[in-house]
């Protein structure tokens, strides 16, 4: 998985789900896939940090469900409006390359 | 434009280095706890649901130093380290320094100065040998040398 498609994948986790922590969006990433998808979680925590310094999320300590001190990921205004940006190209991209799947050498005649 | 944004955002990130590093262990650690404590609620040893979480994780030094070399700038960070240590030698280090080095010069001057125009010479085998040659001649006795021991003479064109 490209650390494109991953950023996209936990800008629409948070987006859906609000603020999570790390292991949350993980976790919640996994579950979404149907267990299809395993994260590899050593690239999350720096995806994670690059979204924020570019500003698309935004983050802060908090306690988790089990009480233990986490740091909680939200999305920001930016950040929305890039997963809406990034949500309709890959629409597009997908689109195109579902016409190439698709496509048959008579439809070219 | 693009470029400049990504390297200025580079540069703060070098000057921040401690502070991304450390929030990155400590997420990181987080991690790690969490996902114990699911193995755990799974069912597994605290041994193997700590050592589950850690090979789910992956490499934590390797995830930090590759975080650390695509957002920051190496080549600049090492250039300001060296930097930083030319400037930290204390003065008496460096006058230390140069006064080992004077006196082993100073060592090796008497052999330097021991070697004359014959010892260079006689350095090549060739000329050790016609100097040997020649010095036997003229200090042999008389009485060794065989009664034409004129013709023992080198010649004057050696």
């Amino acid at each position: 998985m490209s650390s494109w498609t991953l950023a996209l994948m936990v800008l629409k986790t948070l987006d859906i789900l609000g603020p999570q922590h790390g292991y949350g969006i993980a976790r919640r990433i996994e579950q979404i896939s149907g267990d299809l998808l395993a994260v590899n979680q050593g690239t999350l925590y720096p995806l994670l940090l690059k979204l924020e310094l570019e500003g698309s999320i935004a983050s802060q300590w908090g306690a988790s469900e089990n009480n233990r001190r986490a740091r909680f990921y939200r999305l920001t205004a930016a950040g929305r409006k890039r997963l809406q940006a990034e949500t309709r190209d890959w629409e597009q991209t997908a689109a195109i390359i579902a016409r190439f799947f698709k496509v048959k050498a008579e439809d070219l005649a | 434009m693009r470029l400049l944004r990504r390297f200025l955002m580079r540069l703060s990130n070098s000057a921040m280095r401690h502070r991304a590093d450390e929030r990155l262990r400590e997420e990181i650690a987080e991690h790690l706890a969490l996902q114990t404590e699911e193995n755990l609620r799974a069912g597994m040893s605290s041994g193997e649901a700590r050592r589950q979480a850690v090979l789910k994780l992956g490499a934590a030094e390797a995830i930090q130093e590759n975080h650390h070399s695509e957002q920051s700038l190496p080549l600049i960070e090492n250039a300001l380290h060296d930097l930083r240590y030319a400037v930290r030698i204390d003065p008496a280090t460096i006058s230390t320094q140069v006064r080992e080095q004077v006196q082993s010069v100073d060592a090796e001057l008497p052999v330097f100065r021991a070697q004359t125009l014959d010892d260079v010479l006689s350095a090549s085998p060739f000329n050790t040998a016609i100097f040997q040659w020649k010095w036997l001649h003229y200090l042999q006795p008389p009485h060794c040398c065989s009664r034409d021991s004129e013709s023992m003479e080198p010649s004057p064109t050696w």
